[in-house]
């Protein structure tokens, strides 16, 4: 963390590449064409090293690797904007971009609210990388995980993921802003499944992942998690779908609380179509919930930046103060529409699945005291869920959603695991799930996911509304 | 129309083909689109985006290796064929059983969506003025909308794909679309109305004419008016047992996730560990009742249009119609050529592509088909006494095994003794697959027949966005859950 640490050092060019000269000469061209246009621009150039190793049936099946250099433009003339992005880097790639984007700008109407880039502020640099995770490596993480799985149950079927990423950005406008930074993130995920030998129709599933940066997992204990989970449930109880008492493991708290990360948007919040709409500086959640997004804390955030896709420095801000909704994030172009002024954006704007928005996508939940098997302890009569799959809103306003419970869903009674039960689909909210008085206690451990780092949650009720899927198939 | 240097695409498999592979493709692949959103009478957001770059797969001692690269310079090239053979070398060291291809025929051919009107020669300013037009049409005066938006979107995918085993491609598949939506608020209530369908409106594998047969700007007006009919509509009831019948708007997302089920990756494991498998295991083929007589399902990406329609997939084969269900029974996978031999078909269905340059191809839905039936769509309003109509996608979940489903509709409309009698808002449904599709009373005929796209279907790791088609008409389902409430 020394003031002379260069963003570019994280990579290893023999490993990742070399993308710089290529990515300081495009924007030395496109500041050139801007200049000489006489418009203003915002030209922010990304190298992405990518390698994945996904493994199933108890081998590698896809093995991947890639760099990418993507340059996006935003061109700007009064109240007049035009943005478009290009991986082709060569100047004839470049000049193709700028030429449509001067082009669309021309012929685009004014925005009469907008008000132009933010003005820069300053930050420090900061080193946010871990050290690389190979091929090779990779490779020998599989080969141990499926060995994991193997010496608890021969005949267990592996499956997984092994990635890595490193990225740098480098963002430049017309007013003098010169920044960059970099980072990287490994996941790794295994899932095991085991066959009923009396009905191969039935089988029991069993999953772990979590993002890492510093601490390589401890892939034996995973595995091995993961493959006890698929033996227990083999053998399921059915209960009826309706609101039990809960323990929502990490992962389940993370699943539920994304969506409330993605209802902050401005957007949803200004058009009243977001559980934050009248409610910010409101007792929303439970007084033991606090939240806050920390996008420069390696040890603690999946997600880290230094600056976001406007160049502006990221901060640590609070989301959720002992259960009180603090604030959301703004872009320049939302805080010039709704608050403006376009230099009251926060620093959170993401190129998020192709789209540019203003997200919290770094929160980190303050924890408790207890560990998540303290948690479980007590449960008088319910369920401890540790996982949902397939979570979608049924009602965005209230935070209402759908999903179902995936890999481990274990009936407790008076603290103790009886037993596995069959999946079910739950239909609930996560404002009324997080709601004051309805949430018992945090655990003290938390684990990182893609864009959260949540510890275990003891619910007093949360709401179950089908049995997940049948064995009973009709022929 | 080929842009790329073909001298580099012959430098990357003789590099290949010298370091001793089994088999290897470079698939040159570049994507030019342009999104264009209006809201409220503003253009809102103007993007062109440029994507390019080669990527090369390798097949080494039965194990998979795949790099790309957006450089594309024979230097670059070489490094990342010398990547492909290494991570391919990695893959081999975890390699139980060897990954085998099916048999694929030589191909060489280049071919390209057909289009009546080139998008790229209709001008930006055009585009835009037409949408501004549409969302100050749906403007009705009422201070319950909350925003009016219209959408353009466009673009095209050029590909080259060259095989070891001498098959060369050139293929350009052009997708265009674009939709109105409105947004009404009253309280805690909200409804969206979209046209024709949500999710920023209906795509196609065409040209301009498509977008200008959306007719935005005259159902603009509609989606408002019904918008804010809904927020004083009455809640969807609770009931175990009712008989829904289900427009092509919503019935397309139900064959969407329901179509996942018949992708051979996830049947044989493959995904476990993301999108998930399937309940349609391979040892059920031709004897699982997925439907009753009525259903017959086909993956056709040959359906001119069709979203999920094209020429050759991303393994060079040719695009196919497969029969997954014929008169209910399961009989067919959407294949690639690593899983079709492992089921023992002869051939790859044609189902395998990959959203970008740098990413691996993985099996993909084409364009997933109900077979229309014998009904007239009035004839099956006619026919039920007491029911509901729900249509256009707004929220959806289904489980790993593709079993249990529950969908949210924008709208739905109540029958009552053969009328259509009024709106109810916030429609959803809930059940299990092969009992869902076994309660099917009637399906209407060619006449109602629509396809719709579906350009945000998501899969793999890393990720990959791949658009999809698929085709319906109003299909009528008894004894289904409905009004599922928190």
């Amino acid at each position: 963390m020394s003031d002379q640490f260069n963003p570019r050092n994280i990579f290893n060019i023999n490993e990742h590449g070399d993308p710089f000269s290529t990515i300081d000469q495009g924007i030395d061209f496109l500041q050139n064409k801007i200049e000489n246009a006489g418009v203003i621009g915002l030209v922010s150039a990304q190298y992405l090293y990518s390698g994945t190793t996904r493994y199933a049936v108890n081998q590698i099946t896809q093995h991947t690797e890639f760099g990418e250099i993507t340059f996006t433009l935003s061109l700007n003339e009064g109240k007049r904007l035009s943005r478009g992005s290009t991986t082709v880097t060569t100047e004839e790639g470049l000049e193709e971009l700028f030429d449509t984007l001067q082009d669309s700008l021309k012929k685009s109407p004014e925005i009469d609210f907008y008000q132009g880039f933010p003005e820069s502020k300053p930050s420090e640099l900061k080193d946010l990388s871990s050290p690389e995770w190979s091929i090779e490596e990779r490779t020998d993480t599989v080969i141990e995980a499926i060995n994991s799985c193997e010496e608890i149950e021969k005949n267990v079927i592996v499956s997984g993921t092994c990635s890595t990423s490193r990225n740098y950005n480098r963002v430049v406008n017309s007013f003098g802003l010169d920044v960059d930074h970099s980072g990287n993130s490994n996941y790794f995920k295994v899932n095991a499944i085991i066959e009923s030998p009396e009905d191969r129709n039935h089988r029991g599933y069993g999953q772990e992942d979590l993002n890492f940066r510093f601490e390589k997992p401890n892939v034996d204990s995973l595995s091995k998690s993961a493959t006890r989970t698929a033996r227990e449930t083999l053998t399921l109880i059915d209960l009826p779908a309706q609101s039990y008492e809960v323990v929502l493991g990490q992962q389940a708290v993370s699943d539920l609380f994304v969506f409330a990360q993605f209802s902050l948007d401005p957007t949803s919040f200004h058009e009243t179509n977001s559980f934050a709409s009248d409610n910010l500086g409101a007792q929303i959640f439970d007084p033991k919930i606090t939240v806050a997004d920390k996008p420069r804390d390696p040890q603690l955030a999946n997600l880290v930046r230094l600056f976001d896709f406007e160049g502006l420095p990221s901060e640590d801000k609070l989301v959720v103060d002992r259960g009180v909704l603090q604030s959301i994030p703004y872009d320049s172009f939302t805080a010039a529409k709704y608050l403006g002024d376009k230099n009251l954006a926060t620093g959170n704007t993401l190129e998020f699945f192709g789209n540019v928005v203003p997200i919290y996508g770094s929160c980190v939940w303050e924890n408790g005291d207890n560990s998540t098997e303290d948690l479980i302890n007590e449960i008088d009569d319910g369920l401890w869920v540790k996982n949902f799959w397939y979570n979608r809103f049924t009602k965005r306003r209230e935070g209402g959603l759908t999903g179902l419970t995936r890999n481990g869903l274990y009936q407790v009674k008076n603290g103790e695991i009886v037993g596995a039960v069959r999946n079910l689909r739950y239909t609930d909210s996560f404002v009324r799930a997080f709601s004051p008085g309805n949430v018992l206690n945090l655990s003290s451990d938390r684990r990182m996911f893609q864009l959260n780092t949540t510890p275990s949650v003891h619910l007093e009720t949360f709401n179950f509304s089908s049995v997940a899927h049948t064995n009973k198939i009709d022929s | 129309m080929t842009v790329i240097d073909k001298s580099l695409l012959d430098y990357s498999l003789e590099k290949a083909s010298i370091s001793g592979v089994e088999y290897a493709d470079v698939k040159w692949l570049k994507r030019k689109s342009e999104s264009l959103t209006v809201k409220n009478n503003i253009l809102e957001s103007s993007v062109r985006s440029n994507s390019e770059g080669i990527g090369i797969k390798i097949l080494f001692n039965g194990g998979y290796g795949f790099a790309a690269t957006n450089i594309i310079t024979k230097e670059s090239i070489e490094k990342t064929v010398e990547r492909a053979i290494r991570v391919a070398k990695a893959s081999s060291r975890a390699v139980k059983n060897p990954i085998s291809l099916a048999e694929e025929p030589t191909h060489t051919a280049r071919v390209q969506t057909y289009q009546l009107i080139d998008p790229n020669k209709i001008p930006t300013e055009e585009k835009i003025e037409y949408l501004i037009d549409t969302t100050k049409n749906a403007d009705i005066n009422d201070n319950r909308i909350k925003s009016r938006s219209a959408y353009y979107n466009h673009w095209t995918d050029h590909t080259v794909l060259w095989t070891t085993e001498e098959t060369k491609i050139d293929q350009k598949i052009i997708v265009t679309g674009g939709g109105v939506s409105t947004l009404a608020v009253q309280g805690s209530e909200t409804q969206v109305r979209s046209k024709p369908s949500s999710f920023r409106g209906d795509l196609a594998t065409a040209g301009y004419e498509f977008f200008q047969e959306l007719k935005l700007f005259e159902s603009a007006l509609e989606a408002s008016q019904e918008a804010v009919e809904l927020l004083e509509a009455p809640q969807c009831p609770a009931d175990n047992h009712a008989t829904i019948i289900i427009r092509p708007g919503q019935l397309m997302l139900q064959t969407h996730e329901n179509g996942h089920g018949f992708e051979l990756d996830r049947a044989l494991d493959y995904e476990a560990a993301f999108a998930g498998t399937s309940f349609l295991k391979p040892h059920l083929r031709n004897q699982l009742k997925f439907g009753n007589e009525l259903v017959t399902i086909h993956a056709d990406a040959t359906k001119p249009r069709g979203l999920g329609s094209f020429y050759y997939d991303h393994e060079g084969v040719q695009a196919q119609k497969t029969t997954l269900v014929q008169d209910g029974l399961l009989t067919g996978y959407l294949t690639s050529r690593e899983t079709a031999q492992q089921i023992d078909d002869l051939r790859s269905s044609g189902s395998a592509r990959a959203s970008a340059y740098n990413r691996m191809p993985l099996i993909r839905m084409t364009n997933i088909n109900l077979k229309p039936g014998d009904w007239k769509y009035d004839e099956i309003i006619e026919d039920t006494k007491d029911g509901y109509i729900f249509d256009t996608n707004v929220s959806w979940s289904i489980d790993d095994l593709r079993l249990s489903f529950q969908f949210g509709t924008e709208i739905g409309w109540r029958v009552k003794e053969g009328e259509i009698v009024g709106l109810i808002r916030n429609p959803s449904y809930t059940g299990i697959t092969p009992q869902f599709w076994n309660s099917v009373t009637a399906i209407a005929d060619e006449t109602d027949f629509r396809m719709f796209g579906t350009p945000n279907c998501g899969k793999g790791e890393p990720g990959q966005v791949m658009y999809t088609g698929h085709g319906s008409s109003t299909t009528r389902f008894e004894n289904v859950r409905i009004g599922v409430v928190q």
